[in-house]
Parts: structure tokens; C-alpha cells; sequence
């Protein structure tokens, strides 16, 4: 039990700062728009005329920032209440919520193809909290 | 924590309400039950280590438990508790960075910061980071022609990607080093005092159309810090970069940079900066079409005071360069023309209008002039060797599609298909002849307009021209254009041996100066150029590929003949180019001619001096 509860806060803890690290990545590999951040970076792909049905520019930054903002949850969670309680479990839902939306959002804004490291860390740290909070974690397993 | 709340929570909604006696003696016969020392507790219960004890056995009392031995009840773990600080410390941040971002605008902290972010966009490639630390004023409708022109570029194949229009060129910024000096407040003067810009690149990264006109490209490094000759004066002037405040933030000025370079380099009077801005509700006309005629008339009566404070401030800060560029204006132009007649009608769109103009004067030498048809047009007349006057006129045309978007010379008569028009913008309720917002709306209808004969037409990539039709000896091609500068692909079946010659003609049928290229069989044999009544022989047999270059949208004939039946004009046309003593030939292997057909007239060629051009075979 110590060994998977162990386990569950390594892997928790590391999916939150995948989660957290995107705030400093590229989210976009190349082309415009592959040097800035946040509000720029989505900025800029909104003014290449991409549109996205139902995702304003103030919806897509908000969204951006609340990726990371739910890896430090994660962590003050687990901190708090370990990494399969239900805080945990709720944070890791709406990580993995918000996580699909902004990546399906930029790979639709820029192309999946010129997506850079920032979508994939998320990815992962997404999965990874859900894995822990959810799989590994699980008293019984 | 959670895990113990857990068993509790089962251990309490298990089984039925029982007495506490009863509860341990069942207890102690389950635990009895099971393998002596495991412990047990039925469904949901965990194997422990506990020792079932029997307190009745020889009345003894239960053994006392040592509590200092016991394990201390767990504190909360140090890692814990650094993770949630951690965790809270990060979540500042991130707040702190998501207000911070939605509070700015783009630009930079400092003046040198804007800088640095305008280098590190180009190191990425990025035009539009690039234009996002350039002051938002200079650049308000720059993003959507940016966005226009890279998705043109990559329907065209000129770019791969119209989301990576720069692939294939490699920037990069090194060791910049900045010092900055506060001309005014909200102005700065950033100078570069050491860098290197080196600048490579990679044809396999560039579209399949470009690898085929660029074999390499070269690369190269630019000490950022060596002062700038102008060319334009003796001065050599300091690298520097403007940046002005805007709502606390700093951002690169194109227009302030240049502006301050010219004051410079021509020693001029210093900039009033940020007076345009103060005076903004003091300047410009009340209407579009008063700025528009304002312009035009401070143009024509040597005005420059007033023709600078046409321009909006906040676009193009010419007012706070009054002096010195009144001053420059008066010693370098001297316009002498006459407005007669002036036409104007807007249309406006909120705070934006589109002016049609048509006007029309009297140069100083007493020949006429026009706006009209998308052209600024000069009509004078010249004397024929018969002794006729003839009128003709010369100018440049603005076109809304073709290779360029404008022509010049001969090719502008009459030949402009896009509107003159002005854009004016307004702001607090006067009104400003915007440059920027009139040439971008030009740019924006020309780039919606290029296509791929456009662009293989400039690149001259006849292999890329669609084939347009057949030629047959002697039989007229009629050739509707799209725009200046378009290139059409004709077929011609040809036999070595064979001497052709070229006739191209107007709608009323003069003789006209287009080039006319002919292309070997295999595409890559020698080929050659001709104009009106040229002659050439062809170096082998095989279907050619016969392409003219057209000068605008009016509508030419050419033919191609063999020579010995071509008409007498074509045939005696081309001597009489060469003998015209005022044909002049420039460094390009051109040919400008007076009274060649009709008008002036300048035509490239591969020749320069012999009739007959015969070409070597493959």
C-alpha cells in the first residue's frame, strides 16, 4: 500500500509539473507565433483568421492559464490530502478536461502537425495525474 | 489520511447496530478463527500484525502498553508540505503571469526590452511576434495582410506553409548589445553598440517552386553595431532603434526610426516629438474628401506644413518631423503643377473611408494631367517623322492583379484596373489621409489577386505557365491579359532551319513592344526572346513553347511568321529600332526608343546589335 501510494504522489507530482512547465514551452513548433505565450501566442493565431466556433480569444487564454494553474492545484492537493483523494481526483477530471479543450483548440488554430512541446506536456501531465489519482493509487489494486 | 477514512467509513456501514460486548467478542472469535497471529475482520478488513489477546485468562489485566514505544502518530510529512507550498507559490505565479497578460498589449518593459524582443522574433522567424513589439498604431491592419499574403504564398506553392512563411531562412541574433537614451518622455532612442545578425539558409527547406529558380542562398553576418552609410548624405549615423510608450508598455516604431535616420543623416532640425499626438484635434480636414482635396492642393502650391498635417499622428508622426521635413521638402521639390478640376467621393465605414478621386491640371511645361482610371497620367505630344504632332501619354497605373501591383511608363496608358483611391481614417472627429491604410488596401487586393501565373510570371518560370493555346504561323493570337506583368504560354510547332519573325499589335492595330520568349521542345534548350519584327532562327524540330509578356489588360494580337512571309512592316520594323538614333541601350541589354509605334517605348531583349539571331542547338 505505502509502495502504490508512493507511486501514485511520484507520478502525481510529476504530472503536475508537466502541467505547470507548459507555461514556459512552445506551444507552437514554427511559423508565427512560435515565440510567444498566452495571450500573445493566442493573439496572433486568432489574427491568422483561424477561427474556432465558440472560442474567443478571452475563453482560449483563460483556458491556456488554467492548465498550469491546475498543475499547482495538483500539487496542493496532493500536498494536502495525498494523491488519490478526491480533491486529488477532482483536480486530476478537470485537469484532463481542460487539458483536451486547449489542445484541441491550438491544433485546430495551428495546425496538430506544427503543435510544439507545450501541448504534448500537458498531454502527459494530464494523463499522468489521472493515471495516479485514478489507476495506481486505487486501494484494492 | 484518506486511506484510514476509507476503512472507517466501511467499518461503520458494515454488518447491523450492535452493543459494544457483542462487538468484541465477535471480533475476538473472528480473529480466533483465522491463522493465529494474521488478525482478520472479515470483507474490507486488512491482514495485520496484532496479537489476539483473551482478557479473561487468569483475571489478569490486560498488559500495559509502553506509549513512548508506540509509534508517534504520523505529523504531516516535510515533503508534504513543501509540495504545497510549492504548490501555492506556483499558483501565485501563474496568476500573477495570466493578470499580467490579459493587462498588456504586446510590447516590452523598457525601451532596450522592446529591442530584444524584436531580435528575438526574428531569430524565430516570426513576423508576427515581430509585429507585435512594433507600436500598435504603425501597424493596426498589418496582421490581416500578413496573414493574406502567407496564405497566398503557400495556394501559390511560394511558401510551404502559409503558418511557416519564413522556412528555409535561418536568422539568428547574437551578443546584442543596447544602450538607450530618453529623447523625450514616452520616446527613446535605443543604439545598438554590439551584435552580429547572421543570416543562411536551406533550399531544401524552401517550396518546390522556389527550389527551381534559387540554386542556393547565401549566407552571412551584419556587425549590427557598424554606423549606417544613408547613401543619401555624407553622415554616417550610429545603428539606433526608436521605440515609443504606449500605455506603459514600449514598443519599436518603423516610422520614428526612419524618420530620426533622416534627420540625421541630412542634419536637420530636431523632431518635436509627441506634438502630432497633442495637436491631433487641431489637424486634419473635417471630411475624407476635404483631406483628400488638401493634400492635393498642399501638394500642388509647395504646402508642406499643411500636407504633413494631413498624415494621421499616431500612423505616420511626420507632424512632430515638421520642421525638419518642410524644410528638406523645400530644398529637394518643387512640384509646379496646377490643380484644375477635382472629384471626390467617399465612402465611409466607421471611422474609415474610401475616397475616389479623379483631378486633373497643367504641369509647368503646359502638358496635362490626369487622375483617372487607377492612373496618374501626363499627356504631352511628340513630333513624327512625318512631321504629325501626335499626343501620348506616360504615367503609372495601379492594378488589382498581375505580377506587380502597379506599371509605369508607356504601359500605364489607359491601362490602370484598379480605382485611384485614398484611405482616410478619422480620429477625434477630423479626418487624415492614411499612406499606410491606402498602400496596404492596394497590397490586400493585389495579393488576393496573384495567383500562380503571377507568380510564375515574376519568377519568369515558363515551365510553371498553364498553356494557354495553340500558334499557327501566320494566324493571329488575340492575348486578354489579367494584369501587368502576366506571362501567356502558347504552343507552336517548329522546324529546325525554320526564320521566324514576331508581330504583336494593339486592339486598333499598332504595332506594340511586348517581349515574346520562345522556349526549345525539351524545355531546357537555348532559348530566346524576340520583339516586334525581330527575326530568329529556330535550332531544332519540335513542338516550342511561345510565351508573351503583356503590359496590362489591354488586349494585343501577336503572330508568329515564317520571315520570308511576314508583312513589310514586321519585316522592315526591326532595322529601323536600331538605326533610330534616339534609341538608347541600357546596362540590362534594353532598348528605349522615341518614336518606335506609337509612344515610348522600353523593351528588354536578349539582343543588341544584330538583325538575325541564330542559336546553336542543344
Amino acid at each position: 500500500v505505502r509502495r502504490r501510494t508512493a507511486l501514485a504522489t511520484g507520478v502525481a507530482v510529476v504530472g503536475g509539473a508537466a502541467l505547470l512547465v507548459s507555461v514556459f514551452l512552445p506551444w507552437v513548433r514554427r511559423g508565427p507565433g512560435n515565440s510567444l505565450r498566452g495571450h500573445d501566442l493566442i493573439d496572433t493565431l486568432v489574427a491568422l483568421g483561424n477561427e474556432l466556433p465558440g472560442a474567443s480569444t478571452a475563453r482560449l487564454t483563460v483556458l491556456w492559464y488554467v492548465v498550469p494553474a491546475l498543475g499547482a492545484a495538483s500539487w496542493i492537493s496532493i500536498g494536502l490530502t495525498g494523491p488519490t483523494s478526491r480533491p486529488t481526483r477532482a483536480v486530476a477530471l478537470v485537469a484532463a478536461g481542460c487539458v483536451a479543450l486547449v489542445v484541441f483548440a491550438f491544433g485546430r488554430l495551428a495546425g496538430f502537425g506544427d503543435l510544439g512541446a507545450g501541448p504534448w506536456a500537458v498531454t502527459f501531465g494530464a494523463v499522468a495525474l489521472v493515471a495516479a489519482a485514478f489507476a495506481i493509487g486505487r486501494p484494492g489494486l | 489520511v484518506s486511506d484510514t477514512n476509507e476503512l472507517l467509513e466501511l467499518l461503520a456501514t458494515r454488518g447491523t447496530p450492535r452493543g459494544a460486548d457483542v462487538v468484541l467478542a465477535a471480533a475476538r472469535a473472528d480473529a480466533r478463527t483465522h491463522d493465529s497471529g494474521r488478525g482478520g475482520g472479515g470483507a474490507g478488513a486488512r491482514a495485520g500484525d496484532l496479537e489476539v489477546l483473551d482478557p479473561d485468562v487468569d483475571d489478569l489485566p490486560p498488559p500495559a502498553v509502553n506509549l513512548s514505544d508506540a509509534a508517534p502518530r504520523g505529523r504531516r510529512r516535510p515533503w508534504r508540505t513543501a509540495l504545497t507550498a510549492g504548490g501555492l507559490a506556483a499558483m501565485l505565479g501563474v496568476f500573477s503571469l495570466g493578470i499580467a497578460s490579459f493587462l498588456g498589449e504586446g510590447g516590452a518593459d523598457s525601451p532596450e526590452g522592446a529591442v530584444r524582443r524584436l531580435a528575438d522574433a526574428m531569430q524565430h522567424e516570426d513576423p508576427l511576434a515581430a509585429v507585435d513589439v512594433i507600436a500598435p498604431d504603425e501597424v493596426r491592419t498589418l496582421h490581416q495582410t500578413v496573414d493574406a499574403a502567407s496564405a497566398r504564398a503557400a495556394e501559390v506553392d511560394l511558401v510551404r506553409s502559409a503558418s511557416a512563411p519564413l522556412a528555409g531562412l535561418d536568422v539568428s541574433v547574437d551578443d546584442l548589445q543596447l544602450t538607450s537614451e530618453e529623447l523625450a518622455p514616452g520616446f527613446a532612442k535605443v543604439t545598438i553598440v554590439g551584435g552580429r545578425l547572421a543570416l543562411d539558409g536551406d533550399v531544401d527547406a524552401l517550396s518546390d517552386t522556389l527550389r527551381r529558380t534559387v540554386s542556393g542562398i547565401a549566407g552571412g553576418e551584419i556587425d549590427l553595431a557598424a554606423a549606417w552609410d544613408l547613401q543619401t548624405s555624407t553622415r554616417l549615423v550610429d545603428p539606433f532603434v526608436m521605440v515609443v510608450e504606449r500605455d506603459g508598455h514600449w514598443y519599436v516604431s518603423a516610422a520614428y526610426t526612419v524618420l530620426e535616420f533622416l534627420r540625421i543623416g541630412e542634419g536637420l532640425p530636431e523632431a518635436d516629438f509627441g506634438s502630432g499626438r497633442a495637436a491631433r484635434a487641431t489637424l486634419g480636414a473635417d471630411t475624407p474628401e476635404a483631406a483628400a482635396q488638401l493634400a492635393l492642393d498642399a501638394a500642388a502650391t509647395a504646402d508642406w506644413e499643411t500636407l504633413l498635417s494631413l498624415a494621421p499622428p499616431d500612423e505616420l508622426p511626420v507632424y512632430d518631423y515638421r520642421a525638419a521635413l518642410a524644410q528638406l521638402m523645400r530644398e529637394n521639390l518643387d512640384p509646379e503643377f496646377t490643380v484644375d478640376a477635382f472629384a471626390a467621393q467617399a465612402t465611409r465605414d466607421g471611422g474609415r473611408a474610401v475616397v475616389d478621386v479623379r483631378a486633373s491640371g497643367r504641369t509647368s511645361s503646359g502638358d496635362a494631367w490626369e487622375l483617372r482610371d487607377g492612373c496618374l497620367l501626363a499627356t504631352t505630344s511628340e513630333q513624327t517623322e512625318g512631321g504629325a504632332v501626335v499626343p501620348y501619354s506616360d504615367g503609372f497605373c495601379l492594378g488589382g492583379g498581375g505580377a506587380l501591383p502597379y506599371s509605369f511608363g508607356y504601359a500605364a496608358d489607359g491601362r490602370g484596373d484598379a480605382a485611384m483611391r485614398i484611405t482616410a481614417v478619422e480620429r477625434d472627429g477630423r479626418w487624415f489621409v492614411s499612406p499606410v491604410g491606402t498602400v496596404l488596401d492596394y497590397v490586400d487586393t493585389w495579393v488576393a489577386n496573384f495567383d500562380e501565373r503571377a507568380f510564375a510570371s515574376l519568377l519568369g518560370d515558363f515551365d510553371a505557365l498553364p498553356v494557354d493555346g495553340e500558334l499557327w504561323k501566320g494566324t493571329p493570337q488575340r492575348v486578354e491579359s489579367d494584369g501587368f506583368g502576366l506571362m501567356y504560354a502558347y504552343t507552336l510547332q517548329g522546324t529546325a532551319g525554320d526564320e521566324v519573325v514576331v508581330e504583336v499589335r494593339d486592339a486598333a492595330g499598332n504595332p506594340v513592344s511586348n517581349v515574346v520568349y520562345f522556349v526549345g521542345p525539351s524545355g531546357d534548350d537555348a532559348g530566346f526572346s524576340l520583339m516586334f519584327g525581330e527575326r530568329a532562327t529556330l535550332p531544332v524540330t519540335g513542338t516550342y513553347r511561345v510565351v508573351i509578356g503583356t503590359d496590362g489588360t489591354q488586349p494585343v494580337d501577336m503572330t508568329v511568321h515564317d520571315a520570308d512571309l511576314a508583312p513589310d512592316d514586321v519585316v522592315n520594323a526591326f532595322p529601323d529600332v536600331y538605326d533610330n538614333e534616339q534609341c538608347t541601350y541600357d546596362a540590362f541589354g534594353g532598348v528605349s526608343c522615341i518614336g518606335y509605334g506609337s509612344s515610348e517605348a522600353t523593351t528588354p531583349t536578349t539582343s543588341t546589335d544584330a538583325q538575325d539571331i541564330v542559336l546553336e542547338g542543344p
